[in-house]
């Protein structure tokens, strides 16, 4: 691989053009397919929902605003919950909290997984045996169970949850930016610029983090993803912050607070799942299609 | 067990095949418990409710608490108080435990020397107040207690479990032991751990014949999942209070009923009287009077509580003050004059600091600003806590809530149940069970010396309050004790070492066409001995 894509990246920052060379399949993976341009779609809404979701609620999503248990109305579009919040405006107020410790969580993840994969693949040896053996261990702990045990240790707040999901989530891309940095350790320019002295310091950030640099990108969507999915999971078992609004803390009342007993659950329960469902299905929809265009190798995998 | 339940196996064919024949229900009754009980041995039960009701379905006390929480006869026919510190106990004849051996004052006399010498928490304090026993006979024992005890019929007599001595005398290791044998109306026939627990009636039983063949008891840990499962008549009753929200839809529901009572399961804001700012008990006035509790009651229990009073004490409590029946109220206006005049700084955003005597400089003061911990497990405690904060926010003292593992919240508050061992916290939203409101046990609470003030999570010494609350154990004439209890109410409204919130009241379904003789023990609930019993 690599003529296509590291030619470019190599001389990255030095030319413009090459900057612009850069940006373009971005754009171009954001709306290739129909797919893709859906996940853009949905992303660029909830997104939106995270920036400007606090102005647009209707109430204040913390006051006490009517009686307990309400249906939808036209007052309170999605009901009231269990202490009589409005539900639409928790919702709104909860998609910053789910998509910041969702990005959080897998930002924090993939640095830590792109510099174990990039040192690992470059350095080789015992280096590379010792961080492998270590991904290959939190690789092979079952994640949720791992999670919940990391939570229920830590305590619940925000900060936690995303500390939590970053160390079960970095192990799949240290292995996958790995893979990927051996393969441009063997390049013969790369090989050239150790010839001419460079060091492993040089080699690591002029050649291998450039180039790695897009599967990290395809990698950190993913995660995101997969850590938004899971701080519900970890929230609604009573693990997250339920003094914080999120989704996940939404969930948690809707099913301690009786929403499947009271028959509530069309209106407290539904409206956040949908929301989880379609956020993830967002991103994973764009990683996919930024993979597919940035690594044009892993296409049709 | 297993042999065990293979004897009885023709037995319950032979009740399956006989049907209903009147007066005791033949279809096993099926009521959903929380969690598992262990062996339901004295020691291996695990919750006061509903494990310590379904062991003692199995083993008998000397006396047994009736509906309205007075202690009748039991496994003793007559009690005589010679004085303050000896008790003559006559036992009643006949008795037998579940292997056929005869029930005689020689079980009694083990069975508290046992408590005092393998403990176990609630067993072994009462136990320890019996200085000396004397058999006299097989069925007279006398018993001398080191100190005169207004609650000892109560705490000890009508809570011990009686142990067969022929079983435990051997037994070292008494939580090892998993024979339940009792003299109980019901014998442990089947218990699975984390499944399910089967008793059948004791057909030799002493006393008014059992209502209930045979009851399984289901472990159900998830709410939702007990009473859905009640919903679709796969059980027939839940230990569990139905949640406040579902109430009305479970009364309109024809083949469900619903028990309803008080509770005296307490909830309440504590503190840690010896922090700064909470040293000052005009910060805990404002603190108790800022709170909103009709709206507690209201928001969370959907009023099916009662609004706790500053005294401790449920209003239905015989022992109750009516002069602190109210809790106190502050607007947010006269909150923030309390303030003030107690010489805390108000800023500009309207929060209070701490002047410690400096110039009235608010930028350098240190904040009024409090943690308030909230178990991550307990939803209406979580919400509470929430709730709580905005009152205490409009009144000017700032409060983060920060949610916790119940088990780490236990930790920081009553570091290994022992108090002497200090405690890590500011504020904190905890729970009492009903037993300590049950028998106003306002000394545990509030004494200052941590042996006798086990409960006391304050930190609170006073020497006058030690005073009273020593005086109201130690006095058994039931008027004199009210008056030191009534005031011992007074002095806590106005020191505030505590601050109830509110007290859950217990609302139950059931199916009566499984089952319909169920009675409401007051402050508990409806899983007790006498439900069973036919009256």
């Amino acid at each position: 691989m690599g003529t296509p894509l590291a030619a470019p990246l190599a001389g990255a920052g030095s030319d413009r053009a090459a900057v612009g060379a850069r940006q373009r399949p971005w754009l171009a993976a954001l709306f290739r397919t129909r797919t893709a341009a859906f996940g853009t779609f949905v992303l660029t809404v909830v997104v939106a929902t995270a920036l400007f979701g606090r102005a647009l609620a209707p109430y204040d999503p913390r006051e006490v605003v009517a009686r307990p248990y309400q249906p939808p109305s036209a007052q309170h579009w999605l009901g009231t919950n269990d202490i009589g919040q409005d539900i639409f405006s928790e919702l709104l107020w909860g998609t910053r909290a789910s998509l910041t410790v969702g990005l959080v969580a897998a930002l924090a993840a993939v640095l830590v997984g792109t510099a174990v994969g990039v040192v690992a693949g470059l350095a080789g040896g015992w280096v590379d045996a010792v961080l492998m053996r270590a991904t290959d261990v939190v690789l092979t702990l079952p994640f949720l169970p791992l999670a919940i045990v990391l939570a229920a240790f830590l305590g619940p707040s925000l900060g936690n949850t995303a500390l939590v999901l970053a160390l079960v989530i970095w192990a799949r891309p240290a292995r996958v930016v790995r893979s990927h940095a051996l393969g441009i350790a063997g390049h013969a320019y790369v090989e050239a610029a150790h010839a001419l002295g460079g060091g492993f310091g040089h080699v690591l950030r002029r050649h291998v983090v450039p180039a790695v640099l897009p599967l990290a990108l395809s990698q950190f969507i993913l995660a995101v993803s997969s850590a938004i999915l899971a701080e519900a999971s970890l929230a609604f078992l009573g693990l997250g912050d339920p003094i914080q609004k999120s989704w996940g803390s939404v969930l948690f009342y809707a099913q301690s607070r009786g929403a499947f007993l009271s028959g509530a659950w069309p209106w407290w329960v539904v409206p956040p799942g949908l929301l989880i469902a379609l956020t993830v299905l967002g991103f994973a929809l764009v990683g996919r299609s930024l993979e597919a265009v940035l690594l044009p190798r892993l296409r049709g995998r | 067990m297993n042999r065990s339940s293979l004897r009885f196996l023709p037995l319950l064919v032979a009740l399956l095949w006989i049907g209903s024949t009147g007066a005791q229900v033949d279809r096993p009754l099926r009521v959903a418990i929380t969690g598992d009980e262990g062996t339901l041995t004295p020691y291996t039960y695990v919750t006061g409710y509903p494990g310590y009701e379904l062991m003692t379905l199995i083993y008998d006390q000397l006396f047994l608490m009736d509906e309205e929480l007075v202690p009748r006869p039991w496994l003793a026919a007559g009690l005589e108080i010679v004085d303050d510190l000896t008790y003559v106990l006559t036992l009643r004849e006949g008795v037998r435990w579940h292997d056929g051996e005869p029930f005689t004052a020689d079980d009694v006399a083990f069975t508290i020397g046992y408590y005092q010498t393998h403990p176990l928490g609630r067993f072994t304090s009462s136990a320890n107040r019996v200085a000396d026993v004397r058999v006299d006979g097989e069925l007279g024992i006398s018993l001398t207690l080191d100190g005169p005890d207004a609650t000892f019929v109560e705490a000890a007599l009508a809570d011990l479990p009686m142990l067969p001595r022929h079983l435990w005398q051997d037994v070292d290791e008494p939580r090892a032991m998993a024979e339940a044998i009792g003299t109980g109306p019901y014998r442990l026939v089947e218990a699975r751990s984390e499944q399910f627990y089967r008793l059948e009636a004791n057909p030799d039983f002493w006393g008014p014949p059992p209502a209930v063949g045979t009851i399984i008891a289901p472990i159900v840990r998830d709410e939702t999942t007990t009473f859905q499962a009640l919903l679709a008549g796969e059980i027939d009753a839940a230990v569990r209070p139905v949640p406040a929200g579902s109430v009305a839809s479970f009364q309109a529901r024809p083949d469900l009923a619903i028990a309803q009572g008080s509770g005296f399961a307490t909830t309440l804001l504590i503190l840690d009287v010896t922090r700064p700012g909470l040293d000052d008990p005009a910060v805990r006035r404002v603190i108790a009077g800022a709170i909103d509790y009709g709206r507690l009651v209201d928001l969370l229990l959907l009023g099916f509580g009662t609004v706790g009073t500053p005294g401790f004490l449920h209003p239905d409590n015989p022992f109750a003050n009516p002069a602190t029946a109210e809790p106190p109220r502050l607007s947010p206006a006269e909150a923030r004059g309390v303030l003030r005049d107690a010489g805390y700084l108000e800023r500009a955003d309207g929060t209070f600091a701490f002047t410690d005597g400096a110039p009235e400089d608010a930028a350098g003061a240190a904040p009024l600003a409090f943690v308030l911990l909230a178990p991550a497990s307990n939803p209406t405690r979580l919400r509470a806590a929430e709730l709580i904060a905005q009152d205490l926010a409009a009144a000017g003292i700032a409060v983060t809530v920060r949610s916790m593992e119940v088990e780490a919240l236990t930790q920081r508050v009553w570091p290994d149940f022992d108090v002497s061992q200090g405690r890590d916290y500011e504020l904190a939203v905890f729970g009492w069970s009903a037993p300590v409101n049950a028998r106003a046990n306002l000394r545990g609470l509030l004494h200052g010396d941590p042996a006798k003030g086990t409960l006391n999570l304050a930190g609170y010494d006073d020497p006058e309050v030690n005073e009273l609350a020593d005086r109201a154990v130690a006095t058994i004439d039931a008027d004199d004790r009210r008056a030191v209890l009534w005031q011992l109410q007074e002095r806590m409204a106005r020191d505030v070492p505590l601050v109830p919130l509110f007290y859950q009241d217990g609302v139950y379904a059931y199916r009566p066409s499984a089952f319909d003789g169920w009675s409401y023990m007051a402050g508990q609930g409806i899983l007790h001995k006498r439900s069973f019993l036919r009256r």
